[in-house]
């Protein structure tokens, strides 16, 4: 038998095993599962264009239009925070990461310097307006081809994810330093908030509520680009974002659990 | 995304999907089962490749390997559910190591059931496993193997000689006695 007959073989008997065939069904019910999730999201699509509608007459109406220009959304932007939302996903609250977590100091030697800054900042514990979050790991992940430093904190018995990421052109349209801005809520209800500064990018991902979710960012965020030579500049009023809600993200994905 | 497969004529892109990518669900399937040994956890490795796929599909470019490409989403979803369950296999230097473990390359014994060869192929080194698989029975050329697998092309062609290698003492060890006549190593 040469090794082309020894291929043909193996081949056969893959083929052939019956332990290895699919039960007769699994191939309709795997199309209509991928037919039902692909009208499914054509639909969550229509509802998100009636609800910008919605907001673009509100805003009109109200003389909102710096506000909307300021928080607008872009495709890059929501990228970024489905990346987020992915890795927190995955790494803070599944434990699943893409690629196994590397110490930050690691992480700081081989891609980027500024992942020391995680090793202390936050600290353990942090105060926010709404109370205290304490830091429950600190390491260096990837989701997709983004890599992050993430520290995963408790909040109110909530994982919130801290994630600190190199911007790059694709990342945001205006690299000046920003204070928190919202990207939104994804379909299964995690909250982004972004502080940009110093060429990086703070990500704070959880369920919380939209307030909450900024004041840790003001508290835990803020700080963190700061140390990085960021002059990000935090008002004393409510973020007009936090007080509407959030819209929701696009493009986003949230694997299955 | 589903965002473009809904946005860019729904209907043809489904059908291309359909048409394109759906055909291999059995081959993945096999594949899939393979590797997670369980029949539920198998058609959850494919459903989320399938799902990947699907959101993916408009980065697919018609005429290339649609197969290759649909192994390597299973490859990395099959991977990221071993390491979810702590089915970790860390190996250093898996090719060093194992070369250790093939010191002779018997011939491929004749009249070998199906199931022989598979118990055989099953007796490998996980690694092994995965790289005749896709080479030799999924037919993936050596760079679309480097690139399912996350490793060189070098690496593949060397790990592949040598699992080669030992499926072969495998099989010597199935069918001993029609091996004798071959004559003394």
């Amino acid at each position: 038998m040469n090794s082309h007959d020894g291929r043909a073989s193996l081949q056969r008997a893959f083929e052939r095993a019956s332990e290895l065939q699919p039960a007769g069904d699994f191939a309709a019910r795997l199309r209509d599962h991928l037919r039902s999730a692909t009208e499914a999201e054509k639909r969550r699509g229509s509802g998100h264009r009636r609800w910008l509608a919605l907001v673009a007459g509100m805003a009109l109406a109200v003389g909102l239009t710096g506000w909307v220009s300021q928080h607008r959304f872009s495709a890059p932007l929501d990228a970024l925070a489905a990346d987020a939302v992915g890795d927190h996903w995955n790494c803070g609250l599944k434990n699943r990461p893409i690629r196994t977590p590397i110490p930050l100091e690691q992480a700081a030697e081989r891609f980027d310097p500024a992942y020391r800054v995680l090793l202390s900042a936050p600290p353990d514990d942090s105060l926010s307006r709404g109370g205290v979050a304490h830091v429950l790991e600190r390491h260096s992940c990837s989701f997709g081809t983004r890599r992050f430093g993430h520290v995963i904190l408790e909040y109110h018995n909530r994982i919130v994810s801290l994630l600190l990421t190199q911007q790059d052109d694709e990342s945001v349209n205006d690299t000046r330093d920003t204070p928190p801005r919202l990207h939104g809520r994804s379909a299964d209800g995690y909250g982004v908030v972004s502080v940009h500064g110093a060429g990086h990018t703070v990500l704070l991902v959880s369920d919380i509520d939209a307030q909450n979710l900024v004041q840790l960012s003001e508290a835990i965020s803020v700080p963190v680009i700061r140390q990085l030579g960021g002059t990000v500049a935090v008002s004393d009023h409510e973020p007009l974002a936090a007080l509407c809600g959030y819209p929701a993200v696009t493009n986003l994905i949230v694997p299955s659990s | 995304m589903f965002k473009r497969v809904a946005a860019e004529g729904d209907s043809d892109v489904w059908s291309r999907f359909e048409g394109e990518v759906l055909p291999h669900t059995d081959r993945l399937f096999r594949l899939a089962m393979w590797f997670e040994r369980n029949r539920a956890d198998a058609e959850d490795a494919v459903q989320d490749t399938m799902m990947q796929a699907l959101k993916s599909f408009h980065r697919y470019e018609p005429g290339t390997n649609c197969r290759a490409w649909l192994v390597t989403i299973l490859q990395r979803v099959v991977s990221n559910r071993r390491r979810a369950r702590g089915r970790w296999v860390v190996v250093n230097d898996p090719d060093d190591r194992l070369a250790l473990t093939v010191p002779f390359v018997p011939p491929v014994p004749q009249h070998l059931t199906d199931e022989e060869m598979l118990h055989a192929l099953r007796r490998l080194p996980l690694a092994f496993q995965e790289v005749i698989l896709l080479c030799d029975v999924e037919e993936l050329t050596y760079k679309e193997t480097a690139e399912a697998l996350g490793i060189p092309i070098g690496t593949v062609m060397s790990r592949l000689h040598r699992a080669r290698g030992q499926l072969r003492t495998e099989l010597e060890a199935t069918q001993p006695a029609l091996l004798g006549a071959s004559g003394p190593r």
